[in-house]
Parts: structure tokens; sequence; C-alpha cells
């Protein structure tokens, strides 16, 4: 039986390596691309990689962590911007601070690419973009363990406040639940926009809307560059979104950029 | 309406209503549109025609053409659409325009005035102005007056400045104390704008009536020889600007001089006329051949002249480097040339400029700043203009201007400081892949049951808790505080005294009594009656050894020596009556 066990921990670790290789591999690849100034080689490599490093293995267990997505997608805005797409460097940068969000490295990143490309700040300095940010600080799972976590100072007041009573216990409870309710803030920040899927307008002079998905269709308006709007299908060569007004339209595919990937 | 005599009250009503007819289309955003009388003097016989025209319209038509007692509706024609494309600086602009005619006949001799005439213009209702000329049986004065155009164009460039003078004056031997100039085209010329009055610069001005009612300043030329006849000659001198291609047309225009007597509620008029044929200017659209791409705007003669407040400065300060162009071009619209988009001025940088208009001239001063020590001129300035003398497009440059540029200790010039300043850029690739992600966050059910079940416990505890009385009460506190308190008084007690007080304090605030509560008591028996000792070794040897405690202790003070006993002693039985007895 536990020869059993060791063979099948033997597999899984062998399976792990051999879908690790290729990625490793095509990693390097793009590197040597990149430096060598070839930013158009270095861009597919990176692209293959992260193909190879999205999705799950056998054991439902993903192919590579968040934080390694989240690496290559940065180094494919690096390459974007390198062939004087910052329209599209911006889009990578903020994908992958969606999957790494308080790497201040990307981030810094992300607020250049956006001023090349005409656009605001992320981070307009407002209250909104303060809460905002604060709030998507943490990924999903970081949100429910600080969620959890945030439980124990409740816990240990309502313990004291049970057993000893007294006013002091009882304020010691009240604050510890305001404080468990802003650490959920995050948690529901995250389980809030868990089923998003955001679009990102990427072309300089903003996507034309069309009501139907075909160049002959009347075009409605013109969706701004550098706006945000949800996804709702997908054809070949176009995408329908959730435009301004909550107006389904659709949109060349090419103007738009997915920053859940 | 036929007017045979006019009182004083009824011109000044009539003034200050064409006045305010005259200002309002130039005050309200509307389309413009003009009316334009053929002659503001016809002979009694003759028709006369007013020229309607609607500009940069679409569509237009006429409502309603007043009927006036004296004259006869003679017809109006059909409109004339007119449109007209030209190109500036690769820019087209296309104008449309639309014309009637309307003609009466006048059946009385008089003075008459034609109300405003109604068109809808682009949905838009607007009036014409009111329309007054005179019917004369005989017009006589031609030998007496002189009327006369003075150096009018035959054809202009639509943007081009051009001036109309009108020179008139009537045989110094004739009495004279009235002219009234008959101009049916002023202040209704298409296709031209006024440009500003230069009425304060005239040296010998001289009031007169203008279309019998209102006043305009002409220049005063004296007496002077024409044709043997010597004169008393005014002139009347405006300047306009062609605003598109097309035709400018002056109708007939009149000169009325002679005596008019005033009286109460009339006046009486004794005067002559004299004309002068109604004549038209061809405005030309600019050639788009050979436009260069800086063409300014500019159409006409032009002179430059340039200065500048001081030529010896050290990098990085201002210099101020005048332009002034005059001429008999319209300088007033041409745009000025920006040296910040010449090459030629690439030594320089432009932090502003003032443009003004001063009437004759126009003067703008850069604010020029040099950048380097090596720019040892302001290089000449060019304005793109077209020449209609030449009838080409030609620039008109400022002389270059030397200038001295000294270097400051230690700088390196203004562009120099630019290159030195932070560079911006995006960071590296990151080329050390991320290790594994962090635990996988708690399940929903975790999430949501944990806070469930802490708040459930929470509830149950509590309300156990409180069935044993008031945990927050002074008593219960002094009993869970009655071990520490034990402690710190046997900490300071030197005595048995001190240390039967202070174990009598503790066994009164676990048994919830006064301290003086136990000075006395059968230990044992109340043991035995109010915990139930019996049957228990463990707690039997425990209230016996608190007996005997309490005993030792009164023992050491009656025996005289008041000596304190060990403390271990006490705080261990302490701790075990703290445990379960007590």
């Amino acid at each position: 039986m536990r020869m059993l066990r060791h063979c099948l921990a033997l597999c899984a670790l062998f399976v792990a390596f051999a879908s690790a290789a290729p990625q490793a591999e095509l990693d390097r690849s793009a590197l040597d691309a990149y430096r060598a100034e070839d930013f158009a080689s270095a861009s597919a490599w990176w692209l293959d990689a992260l193909e190879a490093a999205t999705g799950v293995d056998e054991q439902g267990e993903p192919l590579a962590s968040a934080g390694e997505r989240a690496r290559l997608m940065a180094n494919l805005g690096n390459c974007a911007a390198r062939l004087d797409d910052w329209a599209g460097a911006a889009g990578w940068f903020e994908a992958s601070l969606r999957l790494r969000p308080r790497d201040d490295d990307t981030r810094e990143k992300l607020n250049f690419a956006r001023g090349e490309a005409g656009w605001p700040p992320l981070d307009r300095g407002d209250l909104s973009s303060t809460t905002s940010r604060v709030l998507g600080a943490f990924t999903a799972d970081e949100a429910r363990w600080l969620a959890l976590l945030g439980l124990l100072p409740l816990i240990v007041a309502l313990a004291g406040e049970a057993l000893r009573g007294g006013r002091a216990w009882r304020q010691a409870s009240i604050a510890s639940a305001v404080l468990w309710l802003i650490a959920c803030g995050p948690c529901v920040h995250a389980a809030w926009n868990e089923d998003s899927d955001p679009m990102l307008v990427i072309s300089p002079n903003g996507a034309a809307a069309r009501p139907e998905p075909r160049e002959s269709a009347e075009r409605l308006e013109r969706l701004p560059s550098g706006a945000r709007f949800e996804r709702l299908d997908e054809l070949p060569g176009w995408t329908k979104l959730s435009g301004p007004e909550g107006r389904a339209v659709w949109v060349p595919s090419r103007d738009v950029f997915a920053l859940e990937r | 309406m036929k007017t045979l005599t006019r009182s004083a009250l009824i011109a000044c009503c009539l003034a200050w209503i064409s006045g305010l007819a005259l200002a309002l289309p130039l005050q309200a955003d509307t389309p413009k549109v003009t009316a334009q009388l053929s002659s503001g003097l016809v002979r009694l016989g003759t028709g006369v025609r007013v020229n309607l025209h609607a500009q940069d319209v679409e569509e237009a038509r006429v409502v309603d053409v007043p009927e006036v007692a004296g004259l006869k509706l003679s017809g109006i024609s059909r409109p004339s659409h007119e449109r007209r494309e030209s190109w500036v600086n690769g820019r087209r602009s296309v104008s449309t325009s639309i014309r009637w005619v309307v003609v009466y006949d006048p059946v009385e001799e008089g003075d008459y005035v034609i109300p405003p005439i109604e068109l809808e213009v682009d949905g838009q209702r607007v009036k014409t102005r009111e329309l007054s000329f005179t019917v004369k049986r005989d017009l006589q004065g031609e030998e007496l007056g002189y009327l006369e155009w003075i150096d009018l164009p035959e054809h202009i460039y639509e943007g081009e400045s051009f001036r109309l003078r009108l020179r008139f004056g009537w045989d110094v031997r004739t009495n004279v104390n009235h002219a009234n100039l008959m101009l049916p085209w002023w202040g209704e010329l298409p296709n031209a704008i006024e440009a500003p009055d230069p009425g304060d610069k005239i040296a010998n001005p001289v009031d007169v009536y203008l279309n019998n009612r209102q006043r305009v300043r002409v220049l005063d030329l004296g007496e002077q020889k024409v044709g043997g006849t010597t004169m008393r000659l005014l002139e009347l001198d405006r300047r306009y600007i062609a605003t598109r291609s097309g035709t400018i047309e002056l109708p007939k225009s009149f000169l009325e001089f002679g005596m008019v007597e005033q009286r109460m509620f009339s006046e009486r008029k004794n005067t002559n006329h004299i004309g002068v044929a109604e004549v038209a200017i061809e405005v030309r659209t600019l050639p788009t051949e050979g436009q260069p791409f800086d063409f300014s705007g500019g159409v006409g003669r032009f002179v430059v002249g340039q200065s500048v407040d001081r030529r010896s400065v050290d990098v990085g300060e201002s210099i101020k480097f005048g332009v002034e162009w005059t001429g008999s071009g319209n300088i007033e619209f041409f745009e000025a040339p920006d040296p910040g988009r010449l090459e030629a001025f690439d030594g320089f940088r432009v932090y502003g400029r003032t443009d003004e208009f001063l009437g004759d001239r126009r003067r703008v001063v850069y604010d020029l700043v040099p950048e380097r020590s090596d720019v040892e001129e302001i290089p000449a300035l060019p304005l793109w203009v077209f020449d209609t003398q030449t009838e080409n497009y030609t620039s008109i440059d400022t002389e270059p201007i030397a200038i001295r540029v000294r270097a400051l200790p230690g700088a390196v010039g203004l562009s120099g400081e630019v290159a030195t300043g932070p560079v911006l850029d995006i960071g590296d690739v990151q080329t050390e892949p991320v290790g594994p992600d962090g635990p996988a966050g708690p399940s929903d059910t975790t999430l949501f049951a944990v806070p469930v079940f802490a708040l459930g416990g929470w509830l149950l505890l509590r309300t156990r808790v409180r069935r044993a009385g008031d945990p927050d009460a002074p008593a219960a506190k002094a009993r869970r505080r009655a071990l520490r308190r034990l402690r710190r008084d046997l900490g300071r007690s030197t005595t048995a005294s001190d240390q039967s007080l202070a174990v009598r304090r503790f066994l009164g605030a676990r048994s919830g009594e006064s301290p003086e509560a136990w000075e006395g008591r059968p230990v044992i028996d109340w043991f035995e009656e109010h915990v139930g000792i019996d049957g228990d070794v463990q707690r039997r040897d425990t209230a016996q050894r608190t007996a005997a405690l309490l005993r030792d202790i009164d023992a050491s003070i009656w025996a005289g020596s008041n000596a304190a006993l060990e403390r271990n002693r006490i705080e261990e039985l302490a701790r075990e009556l703290t445990g379960g007895l007590l």
C-alpha cells in the first residue's frame, strides 16, 4: 500500500515537471528574444508560455501560480510597450495586476503606459479610486483568509463578554465586529467582481459600437479609448459588450482587450 | 404710404426705428438677409427694384411682400440659387445664396418707405430692414453737382481689403444748407463686411445726411476745380473686406443737395439731384495652385517692419521681438506666423505673443528666449500672403536682426537642461519565475459557518454564565480577584494578624460573605453544610487543613509572638480552595 502511494506521488511530480518544462523553455526563449530586441518574437514566446501556464492539471491544480502568470503578462506588456503599442501594454499590465495586485513595479508600468496612451492614471487620487485600490489590493484567496482571520479578535472579545461581562468587553466586542466587517471588505469586493469579465477599449480612436456583429451595421456610437465595458458574448472577430447605459453593442475584437485571462 | 410732408417728430421716430432695425440684425445670431434698392432716387414712370439676398442658407422663401400706397407691386421673381466654393489652406468652404427681385412701380411723386419684407430662412423667420427712396417727376442738378467713384476696383480677391471712395460736391455759387447721400447699398453690401470705422481719424470731418435718416461723417476736401467749375468737394471713404467670391453690386447712388427750410411741422425743400451709375465689383476666388501650406490668409499688399527691445542677452533671457505689418491688405484678418513652428527658430523658445490691431497696422510682439549661446541672429520671419498686384503667393519676410547671446557660467543652455532632466520609461521585464501561490483561501462554507458558530457559541455561553449571576457584579469580580488579592496581601504581611486578615478576606470573597463572618467559624461544619465534603477525602482534607491554618494563625496571634506563618502554605491552600471547594 505504501509502495503504491509512493508511485502515485512520483507520477504526480513527473506530470507537474513535464507541464512546467515547456513553459520554462518558452520563457527562456522569450527572454533571449527580448534581450536581442526582437520584441515581436518575445511577445509570441511569452504568449505561448502564458497559454502553457493557463489551466489546470488532472488533479485540478493550476498549471502555474497566479503570480507566475501575472509575471508573464507584465512581460507581454513590456513587449507591447517596446512595439509602441502603449494601449495594449496598459491592458497587459492591468491584467497582470488583477492577479498580483500589490506588485508596485507593474503598477508603475501601468501608470506610465496609460500616460503614454493618453489616458488618465488608473488611480485618480479621489476617495472612490483610493477605496477601490485598497479593496482590490488582495487576491481572492488572501481576501478570504483576511475575512476569516479578522474573526479571531471578535471571537475572543465575545468570549470575554460572555464570561466576564462588563462595558470594556462589550466595547471590545463592538470594535472587533467593526474590524471584522472592514476585514471582510476585500472579500466582498473580490466576490462582487468574481464573475466580471471586463474589456478595455485599446483602439486609439475608440471602438465603433454596432447593434449587430457586421461592418455594414449602423454605427450607434464610439466607445472611448481607455474605457472598460463588461463582455457579454463573443463571435469570431466580434465582441459583445454591455455598452453605455447598459445597452448591448458589438465591437470589433481587435479594438478591445480582455483583462481577465 | 405716401408722405408728402414729414414733421421733425416723425423723422426722429423713423430714424430711431430704422436705427433699431439696422442694429438688431447685427446683434442677433440670425441668417444674413439683405435687401437693396436699385436706386435711392427714381424718376416717376421708372420702376424700382428691391434685390433680396439670403446668404449661406439652404432653404428660403419670401413670406410676405408688403403693399405700399403710391407704389404698385409689379411682381416678384423666382428664387435664383447660387453656390460657390473656395479653398484656403486645404480647407474647402462652400457658400450658397438665394436671390429674389421685387419690382415696384411708383404712381405718384414723393418719399416712400417700403416696410420690412418677411422671409423664412432655414426654418427661421427674418425681416429685412425698411427701405426708403424718393420719386421725382424731374431730376435736375446734373450741371450744379458732382458725384463720382474714386479709384473703384474692377475686381478684387476674396479676403482682400478694398476702399469705396465716393467723392461729391456742388458749385460754390449754389446755396446749399442740406446734403443727403442716397446710397441704397449702405449697410447692405453682400459678399463683403465693413472694416472698422476710421471716422475719428478723418482730418476735416463734416456730417451729411445719409439715406434721409442718418448722418455720416465725410472728409471735407474744400473748394477745388472740377471741369472748369469751382466746387465744394466732400468724400465718403469706407474700407471693406470681401468675404466670398461673387459680385459686389453698387446700385445707382444719388446726391441730394440744396436748401431745406424747416418749419414748425414740416419742411420746405428746394433741392437738386445728381446720380452715379450702378457699378459692380467682381470678387475672384483665390487660386489654389501654388498656395503654400503656410498661407496666412493675408490678401493684398503688405509691408513689414521689425524691432527688438535689446540685442545683447544671456541664455534664457527674454527678447521682445516686435513685428508690424501695414499696407492695403487685410491686415486685421490674417493669421500671424508662429516662430515656434519654424525650423529657423530652433535656437529659440517662444514663450508667447501679444497680437493687436491698431486701425492701420497689425502689431505682434513675440517673447523669444535664446536657448543656446551660439545663436547669432533672430532669423527672418516669413508671412505668406497673396499679392493682388502680382496675383501670386509671396512671402513677406522680416529682416534678420543680429543679436549677441552670452552663456551663463556653468550653464548648458535650456535645451541642455531638458536633456539632463529625468527621463521616464517603463522598467525591465521580470526574469525570475514566481513561486507557488499561498494556501488556497477558506471555502465559502467555512466563511459562513465560522461566524455563525461564533455567534451561536457566544449566545449559549452568555446565557449559561448569566444563570449563575451577573459576572460583572462586584461580588463576582471580588471572587475572581480573591486569590490575586491574597497573594498581594500576603506579600505585604509581616505578622500573623496581617495574614489572618488577608486569609479571612480571601475566604469572605470566595464565599460571598464578609471577612468577619469567618472569625471563630467552625470551618469543617461550614464546609460540610455549604460545599458538601462528605465522602470526598480530598475535599475533607482541604477543609481540615483550612481549619488548621486558621487555628495556627490564631495561636500565633494569641501566643504573643504574632509571628507570620509560612506564606507558601497559605497560598497553596488558597489555590486548592479556589480549584474546587470555594
